[in-house]
């Protein structure tokens, strides 16, 4: 176990009883409680964690949180772990496992860092211009390139880590809780309001604890900390620490996302899904530190001057031994302060200004830290920071600085993703050189340093204003008082003049020094932004979308404004002109474990079982979901195959009886003085007509003139009647009543209600089938044999213990004798039972879906979802005549629509193949000529196919352009998608092949 | 998410809802409409910047219908009533007058 060489003995927020392990590529390390994955690191002394994306340049951790671009971990080994970790944002953890990704063999020796050598010739949009030729290569090349692209690997198995998801409501949300937020904070919650204050970090605080800030008596670290246990300890306000608020969506909706691994207990989720809506939401969030762009900027060793301040002060950690600080702001002075007093040797401080004001040089004075002013510097090349060179203007002189640390900072770029996703706009301030935040679209404001604000007292001033517009949107009354005394930190008392320079170093863009990284993440360098210039990618979307700038894991959180300057300046145009690209949510990536929450496998959706499930599993029976519902697809017996066992079933209701579970049909009951006016106008048959006792089978359609469904009315009585529609259409034609009921004809005298769950049916079909319900029949006078084919009956059946009341309608789906039971559901299972034990001496066999599909193609009926596809009318189906010329129901105008009686449409028709051997298959294509090829060959689908044991080959029904006209035509079927490319030959047929009188469904 | 206030059960999530269709795909009156009419309202309507007339079915809530006004840039929502109530306002549109 190695010594943290670089962690100070005191200071910081890290808990030095409680003590880490861990390991990083199999070293085992030390950190304590408090740290992130970074800040152990640089403890100790782990200077590379990672090879960049595209060259495979050592990386080092560049930043201090959600914005890092290279610091990117696997955490976790084995089955299961969790790629391109920011080291930044994790919290250690006892026992973490981490692993360096992006490189091959090893962290320290990486092969593809060959393409370091390759750059001259990988320019931006090499792979787009080289690998596009020959095109039928591609799969090739494709092979090869994902294999050494990408940004980490995902894990091969889900792990055990579970996520959940909540909904919330408050009255203020926070997003953000540095001093402007906690200032909002604190003054909002003694008003007794709702208050949420999330963070991204492990800790309450922001800048103040990475900062030697003072308030009053007390240190930033103290404030902060005090702050956060008066907040926990009231119960209107919600603390989420380790929470990235990551979109801000319409209507005040803003999600977050929760990390509770450090702090879990064993029975709780390794993440959590906020939906917070909240009555105002006050954007707290901050800004975030820019590189400069100058020759090998990108080096371990080099950070963000704020991150080296945040390691020291925040965790006790020295990011280094001999520093250089470079800068064109101020706020870095405090760097090269709180480096030497923390026994860093600080060799310079190199700015990038001409004017730099007293305070500035005062710090540098006490300290004496050498300063160069308006100079610049340039990095020397190798695996890792060495020395700096340092140029001042104006003179030739070179002064080459030793230092393993190099603290940079190009200025602070408000972070404006939650407000711009929010909908509000954003200005150019500048005098601040950065895009501030405009007007908000929402309930929402902003405060802080998100606002180009960077004193401390201006912060923390910002936010009690906010708090105080908040409460008066709210209507809360609000102390004004400031809850701090004056606030300071080192150099933060002058704004400085701030030089707007992003690009420094001699040399021009093509410097043969070193490249010029303007993302780290995507490895685009300066060098690639003039091309994608001068290839005319001049549109910041488009200069995105072609060099990959700040795309990515960290969506350029520190490269898009230094990328878009850079722009500007090659547009020759000021930077508002050239505007930003778009902010979207997540503003940190969102593992899609977290977005999938608890909603997994058999948690996905409800499963619907029928009364009669039990029953089915007794017997074998194989399911198949039909939408939400189980539905037994045919029941295997010992010693069957699938196949015979439908086979078996189809031939039982033909030759003899067979049962069906039909309980899962859509069943509507309508009453009122105006049904038969209601049904009239949404069928398109005559149904005022249909006499009590008597049932009438028919589409409906939509608007539009498309069938909607396919379904049976039955007259119960004068002025009531049983409907049932398609099990997957139910919801659908239930709101589509609803609607016209409550909406449309909100006159008329009709009661609808859902009966689907009241009643279970089955369907007793087959020549021997009546014998089978007959003797069920409570009353004997009351015979079937009198009930016409297409007639209703209600009845009661002998149950175990008592009657069943039942509606019997004799109605056929399968073209044999049959009639369909509905009883109430109680006495579903028990029907089941009782038929089966009934119907045991003349064959009754249970039949699944399968079965019903195989007898209803021979039969030519349609299904609503195969036939009936939302495409077609009721003519395509061949159901002319059905439709009335004497009323108007809905679809009847669209009807009239040119296109809609022209030739050339699809319509169903059956198909035989001309060998018996050839089996058919739904979703085949239907081509006219066996050789023809491509889309526009297709003159039509097979939509339904099954094996008919009655002809002993397939049977199909299908769409095919102008098919009626084309019966007795060969053509041909390709099932394509699954691979069988040889045509085979087919005879158009009428849709019925079997009994085609009807004989036997009337019998 | 959108967020729409259902008169019988107050602020809901847009996942209890369902969009159903354009206040104005409505017709005035079956028996009697033209089917040049009919087939603007249902296929031709302009989709003009600025708040519509929306039927809305508070599908997994109260299965209320409810008429809408929002915007559909700024998805803002200016009014939301129960459709029985004084019967349907239909947006006039060019397609429809």
């Amino acid at each position: 176990m190695s010594v943290q060489r670089y962690r100070m003995d005191e200071g910081g927020l890290i808990d030095r009883d409680k003590p880490f392990s861990f390991s990083f590529n199999g070293k085992i390390l030390l950190g304590y409680e408090g740290d992130t994955l970074a800040s152990a690191l640089l403890a100790n002394g782990q200077r590379t964690v990672a090879r960049s994306f595209k060259y495979h340049r050592p990386r080092g951790i560049y930043s201090s949180g959600s914005e890092e671009p290279n610091a990117l971990l696997q955490v976790g080994l084995g089955e299961s772990w969790e790629p391109n970790a920011r080291a930044s944002q994790v919290l250690l953890e006892e026992g973490m496992a981490l692993t360096s990704q992006n490189h091959w063999p090893s962290l320290r020796f990486d092969m593809l860092s060959v393409n370091s050598l390759l750059s001259p010739i990988m320019s931006t949009g090499f792979y787009n211009k080289t690998f596009k030729w020959p095109r039928r290569f591609w799969p090739v090349y494709e092979a090869v390139l994902r294999n050494v692209s990408g940004l980490g690997r995902v894990a091969k198995s889900a792990g055990s880590d579970r996520y959940e998801q909540v909904q919330s409501h408050c009255d203020i949300l926070i997003v953000g809780a540095g001093p402007a937020g906690l200032a909002a904070a604190i003054t909002l919650a003694r008003t007794g309001a709702s208050i949420m204050l999330v963070d991204e970090a492990g800790r309450i605080g922001g800048w103040l604890l990475r900062e030697r800030a003072t308030l009053g008596d007390e240190s930033g670290q103290q404030w902060a900390a005090r702050l956060r246990n008066d907040l926990a300890s009231r119960g209107n306000v919600r603390l989420l620490e380790q929470t990235t608020a990551f979109g801000y969506y319409d209507h005040n909706l803003v999600a977050l996302s929760e990390r509770l691994c450090s702090k879990r207990q064993t029975d709780q989720p390794a993440e959590r899904l906020w939906r917070v809506r909240a009555r105002q939401v006050i954007l707290a969030t901050g800004s975030i530190e820019r590189p400069l762009v100058f020759a090998n900027n990108d080096l371990p060793g080099i950070m963000l001057a704020g991150a080296a301040r945040a390691y020291l002060n925040q965790f006790a950690v020295r990011s280094g031994e001999r520093a250089v600080v470079y800068t064109n702001n101020d706020s870095a002075y405090r760097s090269a302060a709180d480096l030497y007093d923390a026994g860093v040797r600080v060799a310079a401080l190199v700015d990038t200004r001409k004017t730099i004001t007293t305070a500035c040089t005062e710090i540098l004075k006490k300290r004496n830290i050498p300063l160069f002013e308006n100079a610049t510097l340039t990095a020397s090349s190798g695996s890792r920071l060495r020395s700096v060179e340092v140029v001042c203007q104006g003179s030739a002189d070179r002064t080459k600085l030793d230092c393993d640390l190099l603290c940079v900072s190009g200025g602070w770029t408000p972070t404006l993703h939650l407000h711009a996703q929010s909908g509000g706009t954003s200005r150019f301030d500048a005098d601040l050189d950065v895009f501030v935040p405009g007007t908000a679209k929402q309930r929402s404001l902003v405060a802080g340093s998100v606002r180009g604000l960077h004193r401390l007292s201006d912060c923390l001033d910002d936010g009690l204003r906010a708090a105080i517009d908040v409460a008066d949107r709210l209507g809360l009354s609000v102390e004004t008082a400031k809850p701090w005394s004056d606030a300071s930190m080192d150099g933060d008392d002058s704004p400085g003049e701030y030089q707007p320079q992003t690009r420094t170093g001699s040399g021009g863009f093509r410097s043969n020094k070193g490249k010029q990284f303007v993302d780290l993440q995507n490895d685009v360098t300066a060098k690639d932004v003039v091309q994608a210039h001068r290839e005319n990618y001049v549109s910041v979307e488009h200069l995105k979308r072609y060099t990959t700038l700040g795309m990515g894991t960290d969506q350029g959180k520190t490269s898009n404004l230094n990328g878009l300057k850079m722009l500007a300046r090659l547009r020759d145009e000021p930077v508002p002109q050239v505007g930003t690209t778009t902010f979207r949510p997540p503003y940190t990536p969102v593992t899609l474990a977290l977005l999938a929450g608890r909603s997994c496998d058999r948690y996905l959706a409800p499963t619907r079982k029928t009364v009669m499930h039990a029953g089915h599993e007794a017997m074998g029976a194989k399911f198949d979901f039909n939408g939400l519902w189980l539905r037994p697809q045919c029941y295997v017996r010992a010693g069957e195959s699938v196949d015979t066992a439908i086979r078996r079933e189809a031939l039982a209701v033909r030759e003899r009886a067979g049962l069906a579970d039909i309980s899962t049909l859509g069943k509507f009951e309508i009453q009122g003085r105006d049904c038969a006016e209601f049904l009239d106008r949404v069928y398109v048959k005559n149904l005022s007509g249909l006499a009590v006792g008597r049932a009438r089978q028919g589409p409906m359609l939509r608007d539009d003139g498309m069938v909607l469904d396919d379904g049976t009315v039955t007259r119960l009585e004068e002025s009531h009647y049983f409907i049932t529609v398609s099990t997957g259409h139910t919801e659908h034609v239930l709101q589509h009543f609803e609607f016209l009921l409550d909406v449309a004809w909100p006159d008329l005298d009709v009661n609808l209600l859902s009966v689907t769950e009241q009643w279970a049916g089955v369907a007793l079909a087959g020549p021997e089938s009546r014998e089978v319900l007959q003797p069920l029949v409570c009353d004997s006078s009351h015979s079937l044999s009198d009930l016409p084919y297409m007639g209703y009956t209600n009845a009661e059946l002998r149950g175990r213990d008592s009657v069943i009341p039942a509606r019997i309608i004799r109605i056929s789906y399968s073209g044999e004798l049959a009639h369909e039971v509905y009883v109430p559901s109680r006495a579903g299972a028990e029907l089941w039972e009782i038929l089966l034990e009934q119907g045991g001496q003349s064959g009754l066999t249970p039949y699944g879906m399968d079965a019903m599909d195989v007898l209803r193609i021979e039969k030519g009926f349609i299904a609503v979802g195969a036939e009936a596809d939302g495409r077609i009318t009721p003519g395509d189906l061949g159901f002319e005549r059905m439709v009335s010329k004497t009323k108007r129901f809905v679809g009847w105008h669209a009807l009239k629509r040119p296109a809609l009686n022209e030739q050339g449409r699809l319509q169903v028709v059956g198909l035989r193949p001309l060998s018996d051997r050839d089996r058919l298959r739904e979703g085949s294509e239907l081509i006219a000529n066996p050789g023809d090829r491509g889309h526009d060959a297709s003159i039509g689908h097979v939509s339904s196919a099954g094996y008919s044991p009655t002809f002993d080959r397939s049977v199909a029904l299908a769409l095919v352009r102008d098919g009626r006209h084309r019966l007795g035509e060969t053509i041909y079927s390709v099932d394509a998608a699954r691979g069988k490319e040889r045509p085979v030959a087919v005879e158009i047929v009428a849709t019925c092949s079997y009994d085609l009188n009807g004989e036997r469904m009337r019998a | 998410m959108q967020q729409l206030t259902c008169p019988w059960c107050g602020p809901r999530a847009q996942t209890e809802f369902e969009y159903l269709r354009a206040a104005s795909t409505v017709e005035a009156d079956f028996e009697s409409e033209s089917t040049e009419v009919a087939l603007k309202r249902i296929f031709l309507r302009d989709d003009d910047i600025g708040f519509h007339h929306e039927i809305w079915h508070h599908v997994l809530g109260c299965r209320g219908w409810l008429q809408v006004e929002r915007h559909n840039l700024t998805h803002e929502i200016c009014r939301v009533e129960a459709c029985r109530r004084g019967g349907l306002e239909r947006q006039e549109e060019t397609g429809t007058s």
